[in-house]
């Protein structure tokens, strides 16, 4: 429980200072902010504007006032559009969120079996083959590997659109809307996630207590999926988490390349149109989320690895 | 996927399907001229030469010798647990007259478990962390009979009781690290004789336990077997503790048995030099405080390249020309069952005679020698865990 | 798992349980053997091994391509920016062109080398960057402890809490064009630094790792207890060791940086659209690829990128096992 508590208080702690720091994100710009954000405005509006971001008042001020807002749900309003960056992030987060959880499901569903199977083969022909294929995949930025399954799957067979369809029927239609973005992100994943898994498993098959579980005379897919996959999954669980961090920036340019309205493009139009109202919540969400997960992925492995569990409650 | 890896139902043991068993009389193991080798960068090691013996049924082995002697790599040759890369194996094993010895992984799961089970050396790293106690018990129980999920946890729980485990029901409940080293032991020996086995290894059960739980082990151990009618082969590095509780000792050295005896006969009338250093150096109530223990002086052989002759003659305070350069065959000595290999045997005239010429000479005044202990035990002879380093403390 | 260390037993009490105690140096002579023999037994690592087939391919590519960024000026291939409208759009073979033309009619090849100077001096300087600052952060606080390493290691975790492409993306948007030190940023030295700054926080953190496990060393408590100064045991004594393992991240770090530019290229904020860079051609081939037109542009930047990055994650590797090797073989 006290490891909750102190979890939770590095938690509000970090969230502060990454908040501040979005925050400071437009006073970081060069010059007025208010000539900044409106680059073409009347001088009553930039009155009005600095009125209403109060940069007339001192900065600790703004903070907390800007703070304030953020907690009730208000993300500031762009002052070309006059929409509601919160209403803009509404619709774009939960598109980035769909891509995130397709691409880390397809990667872990691939990684896990052909990881254990690495394992328990290590060093064969088959081992061999698949490691050398998940190296070469480490090395294709999701990007390119985006252009190529566009192009063979898209332009040449078309299996799969080439761009995001702005609107999917059925099941089907969205695992296929999906589908190639979502591929070219897993892939970068799917290498990282076998190799580690790959390496734990190896040495968690050397453990004793294999010896001992084969010693009760259970069968290999029993020993390894039962006795060695939990105690292999650490890493594995680690870099999950830590990788929604890179595949948020991956998703980012494959968002851009692939027109998903999520998150990514959100902020790409909102760098390229200087609204700077809606890149900073498009910063702040995304920084917050990426804090949260980390700590979500904290707390999991302890709930995994019952030693980390009790350690800490001892302690 | 291989075949081995979706085979995943559970097999209900019908009595056709189970090993079948011989009769009564007829020995339970028998072990013919069994060699394990390993192949690694410097060249074969010979980990067990030549190792020859039976066990009846419901009798106790006492495996002995130094860690690197072969005792331990011999139990998992027997039991068919060595990995099959790099392990060149040779030699007969008969279990209930059905030989083994090159049986297939899936034909040996049909034994393991229920007809031969182990007892691994260190309880800690030998039962999963992350499974729970009873999960790890009852899961050889739901795997090999066919009974219910309630059933098997009934049993687990009187197995834990039956062990000596007090509040089983919570116990299994608990994961392996809240357990004590020799509470995890008792679970340990738990999972092992849970499917009845008829053959209980046990691998230096006791070297990673704190000295004040090891002998409630072995007794635990000795309890079980008779009351199951298990034979037991038990490995140590410690003479002590095969002392009172084997029915026959086999001592080894450089991966074979130098001397092979009924308990009594081996204490009595020990033949082999090595036999005779490690009696001497158990610690005896008897002799006063601060008695200096015999130690081996030397280092165990080189198994890449053994010695020629007899593999202990570096080391050995007997040693002759003849030592050197031919090797003792298994020798038949009086008693019953008793045998050794040496040439110039301890307690004979030519054993003495021996002794007496190299002690002349005095070049062997160093091969055996004595160190100063402390028999008090305040400074530190603290029983490592297994064959860890020793500590530098204490001399 | 941490063990309890065992209490030590009395001998007598040891002998009523029926085994001798062991362990201790000379009152059990099998252990101390035993563990002589284990050492033996171990199998035996050389440290040298041959470079593998592998790490001479990455090596002679590496070579080629940064050999012909450098030479680019002099070589015999078409000037940068000249354009031949008859290749537009031509696919490899092209006569006089061998891999063709890209959309605008500039010759692929010349255009993919003179992307190569562009793309290998941002990853070059970028890391150079990176390692500068944040090599020497995560050296002292790893070497220093304390009040600075706290405070190091809590601003590495903050920057490290903003995915990293968002923030090199908002720094090439900020920096762009701003006057730094009396520099005016161009768009190479905007997305050099943009990309160098992003790069601190992960190595300090390897720097700062791989410092602590080093100065706890025996050598390193020698030379401080001879007198040593800290300036020189932190350059004398520890970085020489630190550096093998931050030698291996810096190949990865040079292949992520080349990417991130391409990255950077493709969304429109590289160091500028006219330029030629990898990433550029990509971007200006996209439309040509999504059409089925002319998808060799992007298929020979993609390669030529994935070659690049693919051998600097091997050459990583390699020199990261060797790394390893000489650490387990004490």
């Amino acid at each position: 429980m006290r490891m909750i508590v102190t979890k939770l208080i590095q938690l509000v702690v970090v969230l502060l200072v990454v908040s501040f720091l979005s925050f400071m994100l437009i006073n970081l710009l060069p010059g007025d902010p208010a000539e900044v954000i409106i680059p073409f405005g009347t001088p009553q509006a930039r009155a009005q504007l600095r009125h209403d971001i109060g940069t007339d008042k001192p900065l600790p001020q703004q903070y907390a006032h800007w703070l304030n807002n953020v907690l009730h749900g208000n993300l500031g309003q762009d002052y070309q559009t006059h929409q509601q960056a919160s209403t803009i992030i509404k619709q774009a987060l939960p598109k980035s969120l769909q891509l995130l959880f397709y691409a880390e499901v397809l990667a872990l569903l691939i990684a896990i079996p052909l990881g254990v199977f690495s394992a328990y083969r290590a060093g064969s022909v088959a081992d061999r083959i698949a490691n050398l294929t998940v190296f070469g995949l480490l090395s294709v930025p999701d990007f390119i590997l985006l252009f190529l399954l566009t192009y063979y799957l898209g332009v040449k067979n078309r299996v799969f659109p080439v761009i995001y369809p702005t609107n999917t029927s059925g099941v089907s239609g969205w695992f296929k809307a999906w589908f190639l973005p979502a591929a070219s992100l897993a892939a970068g994943q799917l290498a990282v996630y076998m190799r580690l898994l790959r390496t734990d498993m190896i040495a968690t098959l050397q453990e004793d207590y294999i010896t001992m579980a084969k010693s009760k005379g259970l069968t290999n897919g029993r020993i390894l999926w039962r006795h060695a996959l939990r105690p292999s999954s650490f890493s594995l669980l680690t870099a999950t988490g830590l990788s929604v961090g890179a595949l948020i920036g991956g998703a980012f340019i494959v968002e851009v390349i692939y027109s998903i309205p999520g998150m990514g493009l959100t902020l790409f139009n909102a760098i390229s149109q200087r609204q700077y109202v809606l890149l900073q919540a498009c910063v702040l969400v995304i920084a917050v989320g990426y804090v949260l997960i980390n700590f979500v992925v904290d707390i999991l492995y302890s709930v995994l690895d019952p030693r980390i569990r009790h350690a800490r409650a001892a302690a | 996927m291989s075949p081995s890896l979706r085979r995943h139902q559970k097999r209900p043991v019908d009595a056709g399907d189970r090993f079948p068993s011989q009769p009564l009389d007829a020995p339970l193991l028998e072990v013919e001229n069994v060699k394990t080798s390993f192949r690694t960068e410097r060249g074969l090691v010979r980990a067990v030469d030549g190792v020859s013996f039976s066990l009846e049924r419901g009798k106790t082995l006492g495996v002995v010798g130094e860690s690197g002697s072969g005792k331990t790599v011999l139990s998992r040759s027997i039991m068919g647990l060595l990995p099959k890369k790099n392990v060149v194996r040779e030699g007969r094993i008969c279990f209930e007259g059905k030989e083994i010895g090159d049986a297939s992984s899936a034909t040996m799961r049909q034994l393991w478990g229920t007809q031969m089970a182990m007892v691994f050396q260190d309880p800690m790293t030998s039962l999963n962390p992350v499974l729970k106690i009873g999960r790890q018990i009852n899961e050889s129980l739901l795997y090999h009979l066919d009974i219910s999920r309630n059933y098997a946890n009934e049993l687990s729980l009187a197995l834990l009781s039956s062990v000596g485990i007090p509040e089983p029901e919570r116990r299994l409940k608990e994961y392996p690290h809240q357990l004590s080293g020799g509470m995890r032991q008792r679970v340990m020996i738990a999972i092992a004789i849970a499917c009845g086995p008829k053959l209980l290894f046990a691998d230096e059960p006791t070297t990673a336990l704190d000295v004040t739980v090891q002998a409630q082990i072995l007794d635990l151990l000795q309890d079980q077997q008779r009351e199951r009618y298990m034979a037991m082969i038990l490995v140590t590095h410690d003479l002590g503790v095969v002392a009172g509780r084997a029915d026959d000792i086999a001592v080894m050295y450089a991966g074979r048995i130098v001397e092979k005896a009924p308990t009594s006969v081996l204490f009595h009338e020990m033949r082999h030099p090595y036999t005779e250093a490690l009696v001497r150096s158990i610690p005896k109530l008897a002799n006063p405080s601060h008695t200096r223990l015999d130690m081996i002086v030397g280092r165990p052989p080189d198994l890449v390249n053994p010695p020629t002759g007899c593999k202990f003659s570096p080391r050995c305070p007997y040693v002759q020309e003849r030592c050197r350069t031919e090797e003792p065959p298994l020798l038949d000595a009086d008693a019953p069952g008793h045998s050794f290999r040496c040439w110039y045997p301890v307690g004979t005239p030519e054993g003495r005679a021996a002794l007496e010429r190299n002690r002349a000479e005095g070049h062997l005044a160093a091969a055996v020698t004595t160190v100063a202990s402390d028999t008090n035990g305040a400074s530190g002879n603290a029983p490592a865990a297994g064959d860890a380093a020793p500590t530098t403390e204490g001399v | 798992m941490p063990e309890q260390p065992r209490s030590p037993i009395p001998l007598e009490e040891s002998i009523e349980t029926g085994s001798a105690p062991h362990g201790a140096t000379g009152l059990d002579p099998i252990p101390a053997v035993a563990q002589a023999i284990a050492i033996e037994a171990a199998p035996v690592h050389h440290g040298k091994r041959k470079l593998g087939i592998g790490a001479w391919i990455s090596i002679v590519w590496l070579a080629a391509i940064t050999g012909s960024a450098i030479l680019a000026p002099i070589l015999p291939i078409a000037p940068v920016d000249a354009r031949y409208p008859e290749i537009v759009r031509k696919g490899p073979g092209t006569a006089g062109h061998i891999l063709g033309g890209d959309s605008i009619g500039h010759d692929l090849f010349s255009r993919l080398i003179w992307g190569a100077r562009n793309s290998l001096t941002v990853g070059v300087c970028a890391v150079g960057i990176g390692f500068l600052v944040g090599g020497l952060l995560g050296l002292l606080a790893g070497y220093h402890r304390g009040r600075f390493e706290t405070v190091v290691v809590a601003i590495l975790d903050i920057l490290l809490s903003f995915p990293a492409l968002v923030l090199a993306l908002s720094l090439s948007i900020f920096l762009r064009g701003r006057v730094i030190l009396g520099v005016q940023m161009t768009g190479l030295m905007t997305v050099i630094l943009a990309l160098g700054i992003i790069a601190i926080p992960a190595i300090a953190r390897i720097a700062r790792a791989s410092t602590l496990t080093w100065s706890q060393r025996e050598f390193v408590l020698a030379a401080r207890a001879q007198g040593a100064k800290n300036r020189r045991i932190v350059f004398r004594e520890v970085l020489p060791n630190v550096l093998p393992a931050m030698l291996s991240f810096a190949c990865l770090a040079v292949a992520v940086v080349i990417v991130a530019e391409a990255a950077l290229s493709i969304i429109g904020a590289g160091i500028g659209p006219d330029k030629a860079t990898w990433g550029n051609i990509i971007n200006d081939g996209r439309g040509d690829l999504t059409t089925g037109e002319a998808p060799h542009i992007v298929f020979c930047a993609s390669a030529v990128i994935f070659l690049t990055v693919m051998s600097l994650n091997y050459l990583g590797d390699t020199i990261r096992q060797r790394f390893d090797v000489r650490e387990s073989a004490i």
